[in-house]
């Protein structure tokens, strides 16, 4: 026998104070989800007579209309440049905002609140809303493409970078310090090679997020393969429409795949070279005796 | 070999020229005392052993030697320096002549271990050189010298993080030689490792400090390790110092006094 005890538990209590809290957030919940249902007049009937009309389409887009191929592989290019191009001006200019933006090693804490400041508007101000700004101030073209996407990609890249800094290990940048190192070398040399992989792998997922966000942006008249499609939309041009959503899928399912695959590339650990071995060859000159 | 310091034995004597001096340090947090009133002269080519249970404030005592703390009361030199009124920079000038040893090796995981060994060259090398991880050609001799002088250069170009914890903390002995300071100051260098390990690693230390001329402060909490290998022993409990003495003086009595409980303290 373990114990020759015999135990008695307290009996739960009805009316605890943390389940009451939960069931009242429960029931808000509940409740506010039934307004919003309301508020989004789902009305599934409607859906119903919709159906029909898209299958009708579906049969007017065959076969699809590749005469204008060209066309639209000149346009998703056009794309996947300006995506690129937009991508690397917002890596530039996050990178500082980033370094500023990470709690731990950030300079200041005015500093750090400014800085996750500019990337909190930046980021949560979507590219279709800059590429209206930019629109409407430069005009259309890729562009403005370009400009709406490096907006507001620093702020998401910016943030991902804080993100990737913040839990980087002190160990290393407190024995650099330590060693008499300045700032700026402690960061290049005993941080750097810390998150290294990581940035890449960033800015690689928001390189291929880019390239997702503006295939849409020509709609509004920043550039790229969404002008296209919207031109085979206002037309009712379904064959064309098909193929300019065809190239779509399959651009932006290469680009995942070549972001996926070198990320994994980068975040692999490679094998060190055992065989590589410094030796000893002679004695040092010294003036001694 | 190593050639920046005179390679000399080295045997306890009161008239070794002081490096670091202490003088009635103490750090309090508000009204909890870390420190009290610590005073003591460390000379050229020693190797102190700071001992003492965990909480006794070894830690705080390095870390208001390097400014990592701003001690409350006291004064320190080193190399006939203040240390409490240095600027930024001096003080920058000061920490790139101490060689600092961490209990968690403090390596830099994804870097060879020749790259960190090169660390130690940081405060000396050009920003250029650092940006493209380019060091010069004494730099990296330095480095390889160092790596050579813990047993440790057939690893040079192997990534830190493959190693044992005993072959790290080499290394990070390595990168404070590379600093070529006057002092190694080493904070609970062997808590991290096993015993085979953690000799070696004292072992090290001692050669150090007695072949290379280079004072090595070391704090432990096992006295075992500290007798065998120290020529001094600083016993701290509950922040002050109990006792002070050549290694071959410490008597059982002395011991008892550095780990009593900390309430009759």
């Amino acid at each position: 026998m373990i114990s020759p005890w015999v135990y008695e538990e307290p009996r739960p209590r009805l009316l605890e104070r943390s389940k009451i809290i939960r069931n009242v957030l429960l029931v808000g919940c509940v409740a506010l989800f039934v307004v919003f249902w309301r508020e989004s007049h789902v009305d599934f009937a409607k859906l119903a007579q919709g159906v029909p009309r898209v299958a009708g389409w579906l049969v007017q887009m065959l076969p699809p209309d590749t005469r204008g191929l060209p066309e639209v592989l000149a346009a998703a290019f056009e794309t996947l440049a300006m995506a690129t191009i937009g991508t690397l001006f917002a890596l530039v200019a996050a990178v500082p905002l980033s370094l500023l933006a990470a709690r731990n090693i950030s300079p200041h804490p005015a500093l750090y609140y400014a800085a996750r400041g500019i990337l909190n508007l930046s980021r949560g101000t979507e590219t279709l809303v800059f590429a209206l700004i930019f629109t409407a101030a430069i005009g259309f073209g890729p562009f403005t493409g370009v400009l709406a996407i490096a907006f507001h990609m620093t702020g998401a890249i910016g943030k991902m970078l804080a993100d990737v800094i913040e839990p980087a290990d002190p160990g290393p940048m407190e024995a650099a310090a330590l060693s008499g190192a300045s700032r700026l070398k402690v960061l290049r040399y005993a941080l750097l090679p810390d998150i290294m992989p990581n940035f890449i792998a960033v800015a690689l997922y928001m390189w291929e997020f880019s390239v997702r966000t503006s295939t849409v942006l020509g709609i509004v008249g920043a550039g790229g393969i969404g002008q296209t499609l919207k031109n085979t939309i206002d037309l009712l041009d379904f064959p064309k429409m098909v193929t300019v959503l065809a190239v779509i899928l399959l651009m932006v399912g290469a680009i995942d795949m070549i972001s996926d695959f070198l990320r994994r590339r980068t975040l692999q650990d490679r094998a060190t070279d055992t065989a590589r071995v410094p030796v000893r060859v002679r004695e040092k000159e010294t003036g001694r005796v | 070999m190593f050639d920046h310091a005179v390679a000399a034995s080295v045997a306890l004597d009161a008239d070794r020229e002081v490096l670091l001096s202490l003088r009635d340090v103490g750090k309090s947090y508000g009204s909890t005392q870390i420190l009290r009133r610590i005073s003591f002269d460390v000379g050229k080519g020693e190797f102190a052993v700071v001992l003492g249970p965990s909480g006794s404030g070894k830690s705080t005592l390095f870390r208001c030697i390097t400014r990592l703390e701003e001690p409350s009361e006291g004064t320190i030199h080193y190399e006939g320096l203040c240390v409490n009124t240095l600027n930024r920079r001096d003080l920058a000038h000061l920490r790139s002549r101490i060689g600092f040893v961490f209990q968690q090796f403090n390596l830099i995981k994804r870097l060879s271990v020749l790259d960190n060994v090169l660390t130690g060259r940081l405060a000396r090398a050009p920003l250029w050189r650092v940006t493209c991880r380019s060091f010069s050609t004494a730099d990296r001799q330095l480095a390889l010298g160092c790596l050579d002088a813990v047993g440790m250069l057939e690893f040079a170009y192997r990534r830190v993080d493959g190693l044992s914890g005993g072959q790290q903390q080499r290394v990070a002995i390595a990168r404070a030689l590379a600093q070529q300071s006057h002092t190694i100051i080493a904070d609970e260098p062997i808590a991290s490792l096993d015993p085979e390990s953690a000799l070696q690693v004292m072992q090290i230390l001692k050669r150090v400090a007695h072949d290379y001329g280079i004072t090595v402060l070391c704090s432990l909490h096992q006295v075992d390790y500290a007798l065998r290998m120290a020529d001094r022993i600083i016993g701290m409990q509950a922040g002050r110092i109990v006792v002070d003495k050549p290694a071959h003086d410490v008597s059982a009595e002395d011991t008892r006094s550095i780990y009593a409980s900390l309430g009759a303290g």
